[in-house]
Formats: structure tokens, C-alpha cells, sequence
């Protein structure tokens, strides 16, 4: 075939392009084209060469002449050997007799073993992707230019199929990931095109409108949806196709949920584009199970009537306290005189107590200020010992009933700094309160105040059966009592610590729990250097100016 | 000099009569109010010195009875200290906002409100 006649160019060109034309097995079809082109061009040899433009390096991919297991390892370093430059050149290269060729020094000349040779390099859009060689005409008569030529628009073709190829197995790869996404979400997705045709689904969908079916892709959605639906759906379809907009709607509606049992259900729809002018081309559905956001409602509601709930019990229990209190104070000073012990000490006991739930229903309202966000400081000019002191005063009654011994040691007092007397002494007093609790009859319990570096501490150090390690973050959470020996004596609601913890950390303190080896432990009320407490202080009345509502006062 | 006179206003019967008791010991002449409305009344029948107020009272609350005597030119002297069972800082900025010379929480230390008391007419 030394002519190359148009009908078997055309033959040719159609057979290659037929090859190619099937993109998803490109090995295969780059396999046909090297024995198509060998047997076409009547050459001993035809190959295809892939450029790996990582490494700079081409890799045989297909052959008609050499044993298939030797392929890979058959590589030329782009800029070497003749492919390698038509590789880094991207221009075609003919040579007719390699022995007379000028190209060649006579030491490469002898390593080539191909008389004659072709090799056109593999391009799209200016990218060089590889290259075919042609080697040796079986007659043994050189190339010719005619032939390049032939072998270089076979080559761009071969380039396409490639091209081709790699952009349906990166979409086919794209579209493998978006159905795992798909899949992988807690939503249900449908997708339809404008005649209401599934175009995708995912198993979640079906789940939600309780339907059987298994694949649905190409089912209209009226047979998928169950009847009592589909007025929702066409409604909303309908004005999705008709406003073309994006539409977020939605219609909530009782269907399977995602734990099984029925479930409030919200449908959205979006508009599909089909391209970027707009087209329409279907819509999405997306079914979203409510469950989890009406229970938090839900649960922000009972939260919300428990804050205001204990705002009135705050209210209700301190109008009968407050006539109690006064006609307690006013029998003292009328009976003053005339009280026996016995009655002195009867009168004690409903002072002290009066006090005790005073102090409980105050914990109450911190309860309610800390979770409201509207506890506000009074700021005073107060010594830490001062206010260890009265703590220490109010539990002496019940100290003294245990026979515990209360040392205070004031040596180290910083002296006054400024905080809110009231809060910080009933945070302190929910730390002494506990130690008294928690260390049995006879013990020590010791109360101190110092500073350490910049940082000012009032302490409390029990001997009780210290804090279980485990124990240690929950014990500041609301309502969550330690386990023992003494809980059953000792009472409590569960939110001294909660409460402490809250107000130290409006003045920007913190609270600091450490089991001693002498058995008990501390606990510290620590508050930062006296120009942070004041950053707090600001920050804290500015919260103030803009408070949440708040149920009842 | 003439007795002080103080008008208490508050529903509870019992809180009245202590406090009504604590304040005559204390040299003062009391006289009380049951509702909002009859707080009103009692202010301008009786001219007190200065008004003890309830602020959760029937009819009229004490805020609102608070306002209507600051917002009167007749009454607008009169310093008021609420006493109030309502111990949230919402409620206490609501009541010096109403005019308020103080707010004190109930319950109270009764020497404090008599400190409190001789502060305020001292003014």
C-alpha cells in the first residue's frame, strides 16, 4: 500500500473512530488501534506510548508487535530517544532510513534496531498525551510523508478517545460519590425531571413515605408517593415549575420517621437547572424527619417553664418567710427578758432555720439568674476573710451539733477587693456547707483565704472521704449528687456546686477541687488578679442592659 | 417633732400587721393600703411622709402605682422604698426605672429598713 487510496483512508477512518467511539474501555480500543494502524500502513510494529506528565516519563500502553507483560516496563524519559522528543517537541517525526539518518550518531545509530520510523505526538487542545510509533514497513521500504500525515490525525483521534475516556471516568467517579453522598444523608432526596420522571432517589426517600419499592430511577413519582400524599407534592411541584424561582416551602406533614413510627415530616423543594442559563430541568425534593427539633422545642419549652416555675416559688416562698421572720424578730425584743433558755432556744431554732430556707430559695433564684442570663453583680469593696467569716458564723450551729472543729486562718488575707459580697458568699457558702456535710461527727474542717501569684483564693479542706476522681466534672453539674455513706443524711437538691461554680465564674474565678493525701479534700473559690475581676464586672452589666424575657418575678 | 407618718401598702395580712407592728415600735405612725388602687386613695387622703409599696398587689401593681404618683406634680415627693417579694434583678431595675427611691427585697432585715427609712426622709 505504498498509495494510500481514499477509500481506505475513509475505511480507516471510520474503523479507528468506531474503536474510539466506545469510551469505556479505553484499553481495549487503544489495543484495536495499533494493530489496525500496523496492519493499514503494513509495519512491522505500531505502538502507543502514554506520557505520565508527573514523572516526565512515557509508558507503553499497547503494542502489535511486543509481548503484552513487558508494556509497562517498556519507558522513555520524555526528551529521549525519538519518541521522547517528539513527546517534549509535540511536533511529528519521520525518518526514513535510521542508518542514514543525520539525526543519529553512529553509536546510537547502531542501538536502534527499526529501519524506518514514524512517531506523531498525541494531542488535545495543545496538550501532549502520548505518542503512536510506527516501526519497519514489511517491505522493507522507508515511510512516507503521506503516511506521517495519515499517522498524525490518527493520533489526535486517538488523543480524543483518551480525552474522552478519562472525562467520563472522572464524572462516572463524580457521580459514584455524589450517590454515596446522597445515600449518606439523613434527608430524603428525590429528583424528577419536568415531566415528573425520577431522576434520582435515595433510599432515606422512600423510607419516608413508606414506600416498598426498591429502585424508582425512571418511574414517574405519582405511582412512588403514597395517595394521601400526592396532593402535597403535586401542589408544590406545580408552583416549584411555575415560579420558577427558588421556592422553599414547607408543608409539614405525619409519615414513617427515621426510627421507624410515625414522625413530623417537612417537604422542601428547590429547581433543578439543567445548564446555566437557567433551563429548567425537574425539581428536588427533600424530606426532612423533625423529630429531633420538635423535642427541642419541646425541651426549651419545659426548660423555660422551669426557670419561670422557680422564679414564682422564689416569690411564693419568700412572702410567708418574710412574716415569719419579722414576728420572730419582734417576740426576741418583746420577750427579751423574759425568755427562759429553754424557749431562748426554741426561738434559736426557728431563727436559724428561717435563715436555711432563705439561703435554699436563693440558690432557687441563682438557678434561674445563671440560666436567664440576668444575674448582675453589686460591687463592693469587701476582705475575703470577712466573707469566709460569715460563712463560717451561719454554719457553726450545725457544726457544732456534729462536734466538728471549724480552724480559720486568715494569716494570708489579701485584703479587700471588689466582688459582690452577696453572691460570692453564697458561692463560698455552698463550698462550706459541703465540707460540713461531708466530713463525719468529730472531724476538722479548715477555712482559709491567701493568694497565690497574682491570683486570690478562699479555700475549705474537709476531712471527709474526698471526691471520687471520676466523679469530679459532674459534680458541678445541675441537680447531680455524690454517692455514699452520708447522702442520705446529708440532703440537698444537687445545685450548691452548680450555683458556686456559676457565680465564681461571673467574676471571672473558677472553682478548684484537689482529694488531699491526708484524706478530705479542698475545694478553692479562686478569683482572678483584681483588673480582670473588673473586665468581668463590665462585661457582666453589659449583658444586663439587654436580658432575655423572663417568665414571672 | 411631729411622728412620721408611713403608708404600707401590701396584700398580706400578715406582713402588714409585723410590719406595721415593727414601724410603731420604731416611732412611726402606719397607715396601710390593701390594693393598688386603695394606695392611690390612701396617698392623697392621708399624705404620708413616704410609701412602703408591694409591687404583686391586686387592681394596680406597684410599679404601676409608683408611676401614676411620680408622673402626679401633688404626689411626686413622696419618696417611695418598694418592698417586694420579687427578688429578680429584672424586677428590681424595673422598679427604680418606675421611680423608686429603693427596692428592698423581701425578706428584710428589719433594722436595715429602718436605717433605710431614716435615710430617705433624712433626704
Amino acid at each position: 500500500m505504498d498509495k494510500l487510496e481514499p477509500e481506505n483512508l475513509i475505511r480507516l477512518a471510520r474503523h479507528v473512530s468506531e474503536i474510539l467511539s466506545s469510551p469505556t474501555d479505553l484499553q481495549k480500543a487503544l489495543e484495536a488501534t495499533v494493530n489496525l494502524v500496523g496492519t493499514v500502513l503494513d509495519a512491522e510494529g505500531c505502538s502507543i506510548m502514554l506520557l505520565d506528565e508527573q514523572a516526565d516519563v512515557l509508558t507503553m500502553a499497547a503494542s502489535s508487535d511486543i509481548a503484552r507483560d513487558l508494556w509497562p516496563t517498556i519507558k522513555t524519559r520524555v526528551g529521549e530517544r525519538f519518541a521522547g522528543e517528539v513527546a517534549r517537541s509535540g511536533r511529528p517525526l519521520l525518518v526514513r532510513k535510521v542508518r542514514e539518518s543525520d539525526r543519529l550518531d553512529e553509536k546510537r545509530r547502531r542501538r536502534y534496531t527499526s529501519r524506518s520510523f514514524i512517531c506523531a505526538p498525541m494531542k488535545v487542545k495543545g496538550r501532549t498525551m502520548g505518542v503512536i510509533n510506527v516501526t519497519n514497513r514489511k517491505s522493507g521500504e522507508p515511510f512516507t510523508s503521506e503516511q506521517m500525515d495519515l499517522v498524525v490525525s490518527l493520533a489526535s483521534l486517538v488523543a480524543l478517545a483518551i480525552e474522552n475516556s478519562r472525562l467520563f471516568v472522572s464524572s462516572e467517579a463524580l457521580g459514584r460519590r455524589l450517590r454515596d453522598v446522597l445515600e449518606g444523608m439523613g434527608d430524603g432526596v428525590i429528583a424528577i425531571d419536568t415531566e415528573g420522571k425520577i431522576l434520582h432517589h435515595n433510599d432515606v426517600a422512600l423510607h419516608y413515605l413508606g414506600s416498598e419499592s426498591g429502585q424508582c430511577v425512571g418511574r414517574q413519582l405519582e405511582q412512588v408517593i403514597p395517595e394521601r400524599l400526592r396532593p402535597v407534592f403535586n401542589e408544590l411541584q406545580e408552583r416549584t415549575l411555575a415560579e420558577r424561582g427558588h421556592i422553599h416551602q414547607e408543608v409539614e406533614w405525619h409519615g414513617q420517621g427515621a426510627a421507624g413510627g410515625g414522625a413530623p415530616l417537612t417537604l422542601s423543594t428547590t429547581p433543578l437547572y439543567c445548564d446555566a442559563r437557567g433551563k429548567l430541568g425537574g425539581i428536588v425534593f427533600v424530606i426532612h424527619d423533625m423529630t429531633l427539633h420538635h423535642r427541642l422545642d419541646e425541651l426549651k419549652r419545659i426548660d423555660e417553664a422551669k426557670n419561670s416555675f422557680l422564679a414564682i416559688i422564689s416569690h411564693e416562698l419568700r412572702t410567708p418567710l418574710t412574716s415569719i421572720k419579722g414576728a420572730t424578730y419582734l417576740l426576741r425584743q418583746r420577750l427579751r427578758d423574759q425568755l427562759s433558755p429553754e424557749n431562748l432556744e426554741l426561738l434559736k431554732i426557728v431563727e436559724q432555720n428561717s435563715e436555711r430556707l432563705l439561703q435554699q430559695i436563693d440558690t432557687l433564684l441563682d438557678v434561674v439568674n445563671i440560666e436567664n442570663r440576668t444575674a448582675s453583680l453589686a460591687i463592693q469593696n469587701i476582705p475575703l476573710s470577712s466573707l469566709a467569716s460569715r460563712c463560717v458564723a451561719r454554719v457553726r450551729p450545725i457544726a457544732e451539733r456534729k462536734h466538728l472543729e471549724i480552724i480559720e486562718d486568715y494569716a494570708d488575707d489579701p485584703g479587700p477587693i471588689a466582688l459582690d459580697e452577696e453572691k460570692v458568699a453564697r458561692a463560698f457558702g455552698h463550698l462550706v456547707d459541703n465540707a460540713i456535710k461531708f466530713t463525719p461527727r468529730g472531724g476538722r474542717v479548715i477555712v482559709s483565704t491567701g493568694r497565690t501569684n497574682s491570683e486570690l483564693y478562699m479555700a475549705v479542706r474537709d476531712s471527709g472521704s474526698g471526691i471520687d476522681p471520676a466523679m469530679r466534672e459532674r459534680i458541678f453539674q445541675k441537680f447531680v449528687q455524690v454517692e455514699g455513706p452520708l447522702t442520705r443524711q446529708t440532703g440537698g437538691c444537687g445545685l450548691g456546686l452548680y450555683v458556686a461554680r456559676a457565680l465564681a465564674e461571673l467574676h471571672g474565678g473558677r472553682i478548684e477541687t484537689e482529694n488531699l493525701e491526708s484524706g478530705g479534700c479542698e475545694f478553692r473559690l479562686v478569683f482572678p488578679p483584681v483588673d480582670v475581676i473588673e473586665t468581668y464586672q463590665r462585661q457582666g452589666l453589659e449583658a444586663l442592659e439587654s436580658p432575655k424575657a423572663v417568665g414571672s418575678s | 417633732m411631729a411622728r412620721k407618718r408611713i403608708l404600707l401598702a401590701d396584700d398580706e395580712e400578715d406582713i402588714k400587721t409585723v410590719v406595721t407592728m415593727f414601724l410603731e415600735s420604731q416611732g412611726y405612725e402606719v397607715v396601710t393600703a390593701y390594693d393598688g388602687l386603695d394606695t392611690l386613695e390612701k396617698v392623697r387622703s392621708e399624705k404620708p411622709d413616704l410609701i412602703l409599696l408591694d409591687i404583686m398587689m391586686p387592681v394596680l401593681d406597684g410599679y404601676e402605682v409608683c408611676k401614676r404618683l411620680k408622673e402626679d406634680e401633688q404626689t411626686a415627693h413622696i419618696p417611695i422604698l418598694i418592698l417586694s417579694a420579687a427578688a429578680h434583678a429584672e424586677s428590681v431595675k424595673r422598679g427604680l426605672k418606675a421611680g423608686a427611691q429603693d427596692y428592698i427585697i423581701k425578706p428584710f432585715e428589719p433594722e436595715k429598713l429602718h436605717e433605710k427609712i431614716e435615710q430617705v426622709l433624712a433626704d
